[in-house]
């Protein structure tokens, strides 16, 4: 382990501010940014095509200032944590900020600058006033494809195998599209006619923040708005800082795993040490840190950067109206070469899936109370695809999955949900899946049994089977399904992420990873999404609640013998009671 | 030849409004009995039921929270739910999503519990064929566990049944022919429309309200026969028209949003009646602020609706609600910045300068504290405590450094522009430039804003309608009756594929209008479609030209070129060389009751207006100075107030600030102008 240490910090305070701090223009001003990045969220969904964008919400906007500091972001974490970098790479790409006019968009997909894989394009338009920027207006989304071995592969061993790399150019030129590019994005996508319609959402989505940003001027003028967006960067770091210092000083410790490299089989573990000092925090990946490897789970810098600062926030209690002073008090140290800061051409299509927000939180967990036990880990995704019947144009269909999220230390967990990282998407309805492609779905239920017993229990995780009713592609990905969410304080850890091939021969097979499988027609695809760990020993459930559960079929009698033997319900009369 | 009554039961009040060809406007209060809502109703009709004015009426119009409050309060029947072999957990699996970025968010629980959740073994593909029969034993199977479980009402939502309802019809006969007597709900009743979860939810939602909603409907009938009341009973329903008793009894989940649609059909009137293309119905009261915008004199709605987070697949006045009010806190936050709510003060201990032991400073308070509320004499023999409301904002203002004035003023801004900030969206997002837009306020504290909101938002003007007070009650009146329908029909968008979306039309008028109208004149139909670009996924809903027996008039081009227009207003784009699909057709029939004159009898007193001012603060002059004070009672049509000027009435208070002019239209509102900036 050779390469040197990066250190990350979010960009400082770098205004002094001319007047006396107004609390009441910056929280006008800061309710106001957020909701125009709500008009551009929803700008953007209502006329996007692909169902990423309309359906799953995959994509995140965000307002920034002339520094690349963002502004506010309403959801999206890992993006929205992850933006700033984006935007600062696109501008130096094309010469700088003097290089920029009014109407220029730019477009970036470069997983090295943004931290994310290449279908997550971020778009980048600067806003003037005059002759003076303001800031920017950006969205990163997920499109559907962007060329690559097989839409959203998970097995390259090189990032050209990924699709077009896009490394911060003009899209339009001072309102003028350039064609030649458009061309150039439209010729390497699986699908030109979904590209095209979610390129004019996305920059109709940038044009309403632009739009909302210029109200603001109007009213306020540019100084004071500047001296507002000041203030609401330090207030960001304020409240961070405050909630550090609720955090007992100390060095913290969490040993995570993923579950392979996508191409392989091995476990590889990692090592994440969190050092609270006063009210900073320092999270440092360096410890026997893996080398970069050779499938594309690699997590680029910023990424690694945005999934702590993702656990972090949402540690804090602070996660939904979000900006870079939130940041400020997070420093992040990874080390060249390693699996968290790679070099290109490295592969990174998987990015930061694997590790996930939840061991940045495990470190944490014994001195912030509200952090809860392991979830179902952030991902079991599928992705499908096929030729459309007859004159039908070629279909694709992304779904990511819910699963079971850890019990906390006053509740049991709640429903099946996404998890931190994706917390703003929805499964696709059951009815429109079928309605679109040539996909049975033969089931999609709460999963018995598969939550950890502990004094409060895990969420229950989900069963999800899917039949082809034609020939068809799919790539799917399951993480944490080695290493099963863990309980904490004595619970029991829940039931791991799985996927199963059934094929018509009655062959079965276990995968975590595939990419760009061929199904035939009868193929089913069962997708298991784990469930939550459990909170405190399982001998101190109480009894009614475990009655409770036998009766509404979350627990079969066979588990709750063996989970909570102790309480065996039969013993007490009050149970009996409580099932019928 | 008019007489009609309508009556709102709130939250605290139940208003009464009459209207009488003899006597003209008449409006009582009463105190709202929420364990059974027909007494209030019974107690305010009372106030006019001795003169006879109840008993000539041939109308009555209501709007209650029967339904919503079953849902917020999960008390309703106890339910069972049948779904398809495979999908028991569509209730509770929801969409997945999280509410909020929180560690340890969670939504509320399902209104069916698993174990009163079973499936039957069938299967209905996408496009209406029978993949699998209906296995007859597993509906018996599952009434004997609803019977050992004392289920009231069985909700059956099976997949597909949009497409095909065959399987939901045999399930409801077997439940029957094996004896079941409750309630049932089948889905494709509710809605012929696709998504699970949400036509689940609906029909779920359907059967939880129906013995709360019919008891309640029984009940009143008999206190109205008390009252020797013979006319006909209209229910407001969520999308903004009347409904029947009857269609209520068949479809009582329509009822959901019956109480806040009352301000905004007011809303619609006034606006239809000044000619305005765009308002905003803005309605403040106590702890919530609901926008509606009305574009050419119809609330905007949507294709779903949503209850304490359960979405009803209806049509829906698209009510958005904030968390801003008159008992709005204010507080200092984490990081030291001002905050005002959504926290409120509530009823009790309300805000400090009720005197009811409230020590958090509100907008209340704010608002007393700078004079805006008058002298404060409120309804119901209120006093305001204005040291109470300066103590109680030098609280949260010494650690910043602010006195009570800068505090209050400072707790105003803020929440003038949330409001601001919600109806900008309303309006953006359909693509309307909020300047364009007349503000419609009321509510009790949506009159003192409206010259603030002005300013904030750019806009032309606004109105404060008359009775402010009384206006859901008011805006009950002028409602039509109207009955809905729709269905998902997807087709490309060609003259050939046309052919079914007339069918699908034929269909649902038959279905509309096979019961007949009780009251009101000739059936008027109406009918959208939802269209899309063939990549894209979400829709927009264009109106449709027809015949006058429903016919459908538009060809595919039209159709087009009017999506196309559209989209380009609501986006800014449009993508060219993209085919069209349709996805749904919605038909509905309205039917107008006949109009009530608007115009208020000229109540100028016989002594001219007491001159009287007081000193408030001017946000425009940014400084103290003295603000006429008028009784609104004391004002004619065609008086005119020029600002600053405050305008008390016994429920709400006008603040005009300086450079704004009132003047009484002959509706009895007031229309707000900005003289000057």
């Amino acid at each position: 382990m050779t390469g040197s240490i990066t250190e990350v910090r979010a960009a400082p305070a770098v205004r002094s501010i001319e007047r006396d701090v107004d609390p009441v223009t910056t929280e006008i001003v800061r309710q106001a940014l957020a909701s125009a990045t709500r008009q551009m969220d929803l700008t953007l969904s209502r006329s996007a095509c692909s169902q990423a964008m309309t359906e799953s919400s995959d994509f995140c906007s965000g307002l920034f200032d002339a520094d690349a500091r963002l502004l506010v972001a309403n959801r999206g974490a890992l993006f929205a944590l992850s933006m700033s970098f984006g935007v600062t790479a696109a501008v130096d790409a094309v010469g700088g900020r003097a290089s920029l006019r009014d109407g220029d968009v730019l477009v970036i997909n470069d997983g090295f600058l943004t931290g994310t894989h290449k279908n997550d394009i971020q778009i980048v338009c600067p806003l003037f006033v005059g002759e003076t920027l303001l800031g920017y207006s950006s969205v990163r989304a997920h499109f559907l494809d962007v060329g690559g071995k097989e839409p959203l592969a998970t097995d390259t061993t090189d990032f050209h195998q990924e699709g077009l790399t896009l490394p911060g150019v003009y899209l339009e030129r001072a309102g003028e599209r350039c064609d030649d590019l458009w061309r150039v994005l439209l010729s390497n996508t699986r699908y030109p006619r979904e590209m095209a319609g979610d390129f004019e959402a996305v920059m109709a989505g940038c044009r309403a923040g632009g739009r909302a940003m210029g109200r603001l001027v109007a009213r306020y003028g540019l100084d004071r708005l500047l001296d507002a967006t000041e203030h609401i960067l330090n207030h960001g770091e304020a409240s961070m800082r405050s909630f550090l210092r609720s955090v007992p000083d100390g060095e913290y410790r969490a040993d995570g795993a993923f579950d392979d490299d996508g191409i392989g089989d091995e476990l590889i573990p990692f090592t994440i040490d969190v050092s609270v000092q006063g009210d900073e925090v320092v999270v440092d990946l360096t410890h026997d840190a893996p080398p970069e490897q050779h499938g594309p789970v690699n997590c680029p810098l910023p990424v690694t950067v945005a999934i702590v600062r993702t656990a972090i926030v949402s540690a804090s209690g602070s996660a939904n109206l979000i900006n870079e002073g939130h940041m400020r008090p997070i420093v992040v140290r990874a080390r060249e070469g390693t699996m968290f800061h790679p070099r290109t051409p490295a592969p990174i299509n998987l990015y930061g899936w694997a590790f996930d927000i939840d061991f940045v939180l495990r470190a944490l967990s014994d001195v912030v109370p509200a952090i809860p036990a392991g979830g179902c880990g952030d991902i079991g995704a599928t992705m499908w695809w096929g030729e459309g019947d007859g004159d039908a144009a070629p279909w694709a269909m992304l779904e990511d999955h819910p699963g079971g999220q850890g019990a906390s230390r006053v509740a049991d967990g709640g429903p099946p949900t996404f998890p931190l990282v994706t917390a703003g998407m929805r499964k696709l309805p059951i009815e429109v899946w079928e309605a679109s492609a040539p996909i049975r779905v033969e089931s999609y239920e709460l999963a018995p049994d598969s939550a950890g017993a502990g004094r409060h229990r895990g969420g229950l995780g989900i069963d999800v089977t899917y039949r082809a009713l034609g020939d068809c592609r799919l790539t799917a990905i399951a993480e944490r399904s080695k290493l099963a969410p863990w309980g904490l304080d004595g619970g029991l850890p829940g039931r791991a992420n799985a996927i199963t091939i059934g094929y018509p021969d009655g062959r079965q097979e276990h995968l975590t990873k595939v990419s760009g499988l061929r199904l035939t027609e009868g193929t089913t695809v069962t997708v298991r999404m784990g469930g939550g760990g459990g909170y405190g020993p399982p001998s101190e459930r109480d009894p009614k609640r475990i009655a409770e559960d036998l009766a509404e079929g979350y627990l079969s009698e066979q588990a709750c013998m063996r989970d909570y033997a102790e309480q065996a319900p039969n013993a007490d009369p009050a149970l009996t009671e409580a099932k019928a | 030849m008019t007489h009609r009554f309508a009556v709102d039961v709130g939250g605290t009040f139940t208003d009464l409004v009459l209207y009488d060809d003899a006597v003209g406007w008449r409006v009582e209060k009463a105190s709202t009995t929420p364990a059974a809502p027909e007494q209030g109703v019974s107690d305010v009709l009372r106030h006019v039921a001795d003169e006879g004015l109840v008993a000539r009426s041939p109308l009555f119009l209501h709007g209650n929270t029967v339904a919503l409050n079953a849902l917020l309060e999960r008390d309703g029947a106890r339910l069972g739910l049948l779904a398809t072999r495979g999908f028991r957990d569509v209730l509770e699996i929801a969409h997945g999503d999280r509410g909020a970025i929180a560690l340890d968010w969670r939504p509320s629980p399902s209104l069916v519990p698993r174990r009163r959740r079973l499936v039957v073994t069938e299967r209905v593909a996408a496009d209406g064929s029978v993949l699998t029969p209906l296995v007859e034993a597993d509906v018996a199977d599952a009434l004997d566990t609803f019977r050992a479980a004392d289920v009231e009402a069985i909700a059956v939502a099976l997949l597909n049944a949009y497409a095909n309802p065959v399987h939901e019809l045999e399930v409801e006969r077997q439940l029957r022919a094996l004896g079941f007597d409750g309630e049932i709900s089948l889905s494709h009743r509710l809605s012929r429309e696709l998504r699970e979860y949400e036509r689940t939810s609906t029909t779920v939602v359907d059967a939880f309200v129906r013995p709360k909603v019919s008891g309640y409907l029984q009940r009143l009938g008999e206190r109205l026969e008390q009252i020797d009341f013979s006319g006909h009973t209209l229910l407001a329903s969520s999308s903004g028209g009347a409904m029947t008793v009857g269609d209520a009894r068949q479809r009582p989940f329509e009822t959901t949003q019956s109480g806040p649609v009352g301000g905004v059909a007011g809303a619609a009137r006034l606006a239809a009646d000044l000619g305005l293309e765009s308002a905003i119905a803005a309605d403040l009261g106590g702890t919530s602020f609901d926008a509606c915008l009305i574009t050419d004199g119809r609330p905007r709605l949507r294709h779903e609706g949503e209850v304490a987070g359960m979405p009803l697949q209806i049509p829906w006045v698209d009510i958005r609600s904030i968390g801003a009010g008159g008992g709005s806190l204010a507080y200092l936050d984490e990081g030291g910045l001002l905050r005002v709510g959504p926290q409120s003060a509530g009823a009790m201990p309300g805000p400090a300068c009720y005197g009811r032991g409230g020590s958090q400073p509100t907008v209340t308070d704010a608002a007393a504290a700078l004079g805006m509320l008058g002298r404060g004499k409120l309804a119901g023999g209120v006093a305001l405590d204005f040291a109470a409301a300066a103590a109680a904002l030098r609280t949260v203002g010494e650690p910043i450094g602010m006195d009570a004035e800068q505090l209050a003023q400072g707790v105003l801004e803020i929440v003038t522009a949330h409001m601001a900030d919600a109806l900008r969206e309303v309006t953006i997002e359909e693509g309307r430039d909020p300047r364009e837009a007349t503000l419609i306020a009321f509510g009790g504290a949506g009159p003192l804003f409206a010259t603030l909101l002005c300013d904030e938002l750019d806009l032309v003007g606004a109105i404060v309608p008359p009775l402010a007070g009384n206006f859901s009650a008011w805006g009950l009146m002028q409602q039509d009756v109207v009955r809905g329908a729709s269905r998902t029909v997807i087709a490309p968008l060609e003259d050939a594929a046309l052919a079914t979306v007339g069918s699908a039309l034929a269909e649902s008028f038959e279905e509309l209008l096979r019961d007949p109208f009780e009251e009101g004149g000739e059936p008027q139909l109406e009918a959208t479609v939802d269209l899309r670009y063939d990549s894209q996924s979400h829709t927009l809903t264009v109106p449709l030209q027809l015949a006058a027996d429903g016919g459908l008039r538009d060809d595919a081009g039209t159709l087009a070129s009017r999506f196309t227009e559209e989209h380009r207003r609501a986006f800014g784009h449009v993508l060219d060389g993209e085919a069209m699909r349709v996805t749904a057709v919605r038909a509905s029939v309205r039917v107008p009751l006949p109009p009530v004159d608007l115009t208020v009898t000229d109540t100028r007193p016989a002594s001219a207006p007491p001159e009287d001012e007081t000193v408030a603060f001017s946000f425009r002059r940014g400084e103290r100075c003295a603000f006429r004070l008028v009784e609104r009672a004391h004002l004619a049509v065609g008086d005119r107030v020029a600002g600053p000027a405050i305008l008390t009435e016994p429920t709400t208070t006008t603040y005009l600030d300086a450079g704004f002019s009132a003047e009484v239209l002959p509706t009895g509102a007031l229309t707000i102008k900005a003289e000057e900036r």
